[in-house]
């Protein structure tokens, strides 16, 4: 389990050779602008989906050809890095730039001929952008600054998932790899069911989280101090003056509950993927064991963790929450993915690949002990059989 | 809790007599305010309390709800919480009657847990400066389980 952070380096002489790549972290989220742009430029229809081509298709070939990332901040550096004031107003310079997507791509479809298809594709290339917005909303929202944290609250209003500040960092972070997550999915689990039991479990634990707070307080739930309420007052005033502005052309009203549907679309991928199937042990006091590096599925490849803020550096973002993006690192032995997000994500969607790539990783992560992995109890049997666990509980590791 | 039998300490570490270890839980429920957050550092001082949290102004640490977590990371519950001795007394007061070395920090290179002697980990039974020689060899790493020998001291 050795490795060696304190000799790769001494503390200021590690040069962050990230530092300007991250920019792309700020660029991406225009990507259907840039997509919309290629339209005018060729006339072809074909790039309304640019984003869909871009995230599903050339940044997991990007994912191999450029590998993974060798860049690893020792910890001696991190706390220069964290009090380097760029990194964070990379992530604020991301937040207008989700703002611009949503209304550069209304005012497109309200002002352009457009066939309906095209507004399909459009929507569902923002709705990409949009999981972007929740992962930007998801970089902010650890920070203990109270400005950073209005930040998440404004982009997260983009796609109408305020909630998320609330549930992401006081939930799940506590819960994950429990049973009481609804963002951690088990094994057996496909992603359609799934996002069935997270996107409304979500919700509900984001409000039962604040209900209880507030009750501390002494206030109701129906107050402007519900964290939840101002972002969702944000997300409400925007859609309105959008529809307002550009009236109620029908093209707009099919175009945007699509691209926020696709937007959590993008978290359901997400959690759906960052824990699958591992399982933290309940100790003798009744508490979960703390929440460890193995408790988290990683991806070092550094096109999509540019493109992410480094969320595919899982295990040290759970192990440190209130870490910045520009310090995690990588350390070896961790859980592993095959490839970044992009391409796990379209992996999911076909479940029979998703299982045949994670189903055994998840067994070896275990070290073929059914009762350490997170399973699904309706899939439990039908599991056991498929790896022909004949005797005990015991599945054989591949 | 640390074995505190005198004499009983690692070659070169510091054992602390029954009596010292005793007085110094006294002072620290008397004179403690402050309760930090061993992950992400947050510090939950008494007189401040945290009103948007729900805890007025001087609401005393055993108040706080049991299933209460850190309001900033989230990952560590109140029972994991350090407290801290008012005017950082605990440190300085074990340092001055041990005559010792400055207190050190030790990093796990696995996940970059920090043990800091000052800072014990009274968690894992490791009371506020507990000296790394005086760690038991089977300890482990409290966020990743890696071994003691995972550890390599950081100097700055």
């Amino acid at each position: 389990m050795s490795t060696t952070i304190l000799s790769d380096g001494a503390p200021d002489r590690y040069v962050d050779r990230k530092r300007y790549l991250w920019v792309l972290s700020v660029v991406w989220p225009a990507a259907p602008l840039i997509g919309l742009y290629l339209v005018h430029l060729t006339g072809w229809s074909i790039f309304y989906a640019f984003t869909l081509f871009v995230w599903y298709g050339a940044i997991p070939v990007f994912d191999v050809l450029f590998g993974k990332d060798p860049n690893n901040p020792p910890e001696a550096a991190v706390a220069r890095l964290e009090a380097d004031r760029y990194y964070r107003v990379l992530t604020w310079l991301t937040v207008p730039v989700h703002y611009a997507s949503l209304i550069g791509c209304a005012w497109w479809i309200t002002t352009q001929p457009i066939a309906w298809w095209e507004v399909v594709a459009l929507a569902f290339s923002l709705g990409i952008v949009n999981g972007l917005a929740l992962n930007t909303g998801h970089e902010l929202g650890h920070k203990k600054e109270p400005f950073d944290r209005w930040m998440a609250k404004i982009v997260l209003a983009v796609v109408g998932y305020g909630h998320f500040f609330i549930e992401h960092n006081k939930g799940h972070h506590r819960d994950v790899a429990t049973p009481e997550d609804p963002a951690t999915s088990r094994m057996g689990e496909s992603i359609y069911k799934f996002s069935l039991r997270e996107i409304p479990g979500a919700f509900l634990r984001a409000w039962n989280l604040e209900k209880v707070r507030l009750e501390r307080v002494g206030k109701g739930v129906w107050s402007l101090d519900n964290e939840i309420i101002p972002p969702l007052m944000i997300t409400l005033a925007v859609y309105t003056a959008l529809v307002l502005a550009l009236g109620p052309n029908p093209k707009l009203l099919v175009f945007l509950p699509i691209q926020v549907a696709f937007g959590w679309w993008q978290l359901t991928s997400a959690n759906y993927i960052e824990h699958y199937g591992l399982l933290r042990q309940k100790m003798a006091d009744g508490r979960y064991e703390r929440a460890q590096p193995r408790h988290s599925w990683n991806s070092n490849h550094i096109a999509s963790n540019l493109i992410l803020f480094h969320l595919q550096r899982h295990s040290d973002h759970h192990a440190h929450p209130t870490r910045s993006y520009q310090s995690l690192r990588d350390f070896k032995g961790l859980p592993e993915l095959p490839t970044g997000y992009p391409g796990m994500f379209f992996m999911a969607m076909i479940p029979p690949i998703f299982r045949s790539v994670m189903d055994p990783r998840v067994v070896k992560w275990a070290n073929g002990d059914i009762d350490k992995i997170q399973i699904d109890p309706a899939r439990r049997k039908r599991i056991a059989r498929k790896y022909g666990a004949s005797q005990g509980s015991r599945l054989p590791v591949t | 809790m640390l074995d505190a039998r005198p004499g009983d300490g690692a070659p070169g570490g510091v054992a602390f007599s029954p009596e010292f270890v005793h007085r110094l839980t006294q002072e620290e429920s008397s004179a403690m305010t402050e309760y930090k957050c061993p992950d992400c550092g947050y510090i939950y001082d008494e007189a401040k309390g945290n009103p948007h949290e729900g805890f007025a102004p001087n609401t005393t640490w055993a108040q706080i709800p049991d299933d209460w977590a850190c309001p900033d990371c989230a990952v560590r519950d109140k029972a994991d919480f350090i407290p801290l001795l008012a005017q950082g007394a605990s440190a300085t007061a074990i340092e001055a009657s041990t005559d010792a070395e400055p207190f050190a920090k030790w990093h796990c290179v696995t996940c970059g847990h920090i043990y800091d002697e000052a800072v014990g980990d009274p968690a894992t039974g490791l009371p506020p400066g507990t000296r790394w020689s005086d760690v038991p060899a089977d300890w482990y790493c409290p966020d990743c389980g890696a071994t003691k020998e995972d550890y390599e001291r950081l100097d700055f």
